[in-house]
């Protein structure tokens, strides 16, 4: 068999081997006649336009190749992220263009046979980390992952994520992938800063506020009670009121801290078996006498069967009183309604006031921090966010039914099984 | 006898107001604006309850708790925070062995009821 020869020869070359081919040939077997020739001389002339279409065709494929190639070629070397192709020892074999601007190095001397991939590693516990890594990659032919510091042209470094993989039809080496997330690293670090700053800012506030608000209500409350002598009924009067809001501004520092608290997840919750019925009726008899205040109707409407489940009290009495007191303030005449009902695996308890109600718009901003819907009834507006929180670590739910015009229900699901969230 | 409270604060008007108070209820009452003072006068003396603020200039009030509960002749003496930060004072008075806490501001009732709980 003739090998087939691909690579492309001049013009003068073909027409040799050609000739020397047609040698290899037998020669005629017998005698033209006089028609023959003009029939072989046609015959050529049509195989000769057939090649010449032929190397048209062929030309045009080798066109959409090239093309195609340079397409693949440029997608590479312009991704966005670098790629490199390394060996089992970290050498680079290849990398596109992003690589070697990220590496700050010509495209022929990253691949040179001696350049490790850890040259470009600036810490030596990460050069162990990388190769770690490698291992990895080949050892488990899956899609690895792993961040260091690396350095980038001139002085500069940059972070960066690596994700490997082996190259299907060579084992030996793999496909590694390089982003720069120093923005990203950049932002955590921020965000780290940012959290670190409330949390210090929220325990100057803590001391710096209740410290001499509890000098400024030990004041009050010594002369109120007459530990320092009687006093008449207007100075009562008066002191009560500056009692009053000292006891105020103590809570609303109270509910900023507790949400700080949760927030952070730093929480921390005493999980006991307890009856929600109790707590229930617990928390409408604090209240019992706001509501007789405003000349409302206080229902109870508990389901009696209920199994005891895991919760921590006080601060499930923290909801309660919450979502109680939200809706006494806003009710003007009519009825609070407690109920409680078991559900599939949950409890769930309602809090129905005959209010204003809630506009659909407004419905969104109900559990967010610091919101308000009505300004009048003076609070933190964090009320129903520290309960969002309290129910959310409790592996529950809280939400909001209702009509503007016709009052809200608030209700809030335990779960009756264990499936809570760890804090 | 009079039961005597050592007030370890810094805050003179928190001082002066706490003082006032227990004294009203008939304990007598000792104060220190920081730990090193409040140490010159453990020296010479052992009070029947402190009442103790973390925050302080110096040495901080976890440290002078564990200090005196690992001293053999003071550690029987009650210790009760006197805390003006109050998301983890529970941890913090078992961590540093102290015997109650208290938080500000607090309720003149609530001082009381601790303090007679341990010197009556």
């Amino acid at each position: 068999m003739e090998k087939e020869k691909r690579e492309m020869v001049g013009a003068g070359e073909l027409r040799r081997k050609a000739e020397e081919r047609l040698k290899e040939k037998p020669a005629f077997p017998k005698k033209l006649t006089e028609l023959e020739p003009q029939k072989l001389i046609q015959e050529l002339r049509v195989h000769q336009i057939e090649l010449e279409m032929q190397n048209e065709e062929l030309r045009r494929a080798q066109a959409v190749v090239e093309e195609s190639r340079a397409k693949y070629s440029d997608l590479y070397d312009f991704a966005p992220v670098g790629y490199l192709t390394l060996n089992r020892q970290g050498i680079i074999l290849e990398a596109n263009l992003t690589a070697c601007s990220s590496l700050g190095k010509e495209r022929s001397f990253l691949i040179d046979i001696n350049n490790l991939f850890t040259n470009f590693i600036i810490k030596k516990v990460e050069k162990d980390l990388f190769y770690q890594h490698l291992g990895k990659v080949f050892e488990k032919k899956s899609l690895e992952t792993c961040e260091l510091e690396l350095k980038g042209k001139g002085d500069t470094k940059f972070y960066a994520q690596l994700q490997s993989i082996v190259v299907k039809d060579n084992l030996s080496q793999c496909r590694t992938a390089i982003t720069d997330i120093t923005e990203r690293k950049k932002a955590e670090a921020a965000l780290m800063e940012t959290v670190k700053a409330k949390s210090a800012f929220t325990s100057m506030v803590s001391h710096e506020l209740r410290t001499p608000l509890a000098a400024l209500k030990e004041s009050v409350s010594q002369i109120l009670e007459g530990m320092l002598g009687t006093i008449n009924e207007d100075q009562r009067k008066i002191l009560e009121i500056a009692k009053r809001n000292v006891d105020r501004l103590a809570r609303l520092i109270t509910e900023v801290l507790d949400f700080q608290t949760l927030e952070i997840g730093k929480a921390v919750f005493k999980m006991q078996d307890n009856d929600i019925n109790e707590v229930v009726e617990e928390t409408k008899e604090t209240m019992d006498i706001i509501a007789k205040e405003k000349g409302l109707d206080f229902i109870l409407n508990l389901d009696e069967v209920l199994p005891k489940i895991k919760f921590d009290r006080d601060k499930i009495c923290q909801v309660l009183s919450n979502l109680i007191n939200n809706s006494i303030k806003l009710t003007e005449k009519g009825s609070i309604t407690i109920s409680t009902t078991k559900g599939n695996n949950v409890i769930q308890v309602s809090v129905k006031d005959t209010g204003p109600g809630i506009k659909k718009e407004d419905m969104p901003r109900l559990f967010q921090q610091y919101e308000q819907l009505e300004r009048k009834t003076g609070g933190t507006g964090l009320g129903l966010a520290i309960s969002l929180e309290i129910i959310k670590a409790h592996g529950g739910n809280i939400w909001a039914e209702s009509t503007f015009g016709q009052g809200t229900t608030m209700h809030f699901i335990l779960p009756i099984e264990e499936r809570r969230r760890r804090r | 006898m009079t039961n005597k409270i050592l007030l370890i604060e810094d805050e003179l008007d928190l001082v002066e107001v706490t003082r006032m108070r227990l004294k009203n209820s008939g304990y007598e009452v000792v104060s220190a604006l920081s730990g090193e003072e409040a140490f010159t006068f453990l020296q010479k003396d052992i009070p029947d309850l402190i009442l103790l603020d973390l925050l302080l200039p110096g040495m901080q009030g976890e440290e002078i708790c564990k200090k005196i509960k690992c001293d053999d002749r003071l550690k029987t003496i009650p210790v009760i925070l006197f805390t003006a930060s109050a998301s983890d004072i529970p941890k913090v008075a078992k961590e540093v062995g102290a015997d109650d806490y208290i938080t500000k501001p607090f309720e003149p009732e609530d001082l009381l009821r601790k303090v007679k709980k341990f010197i009556g």
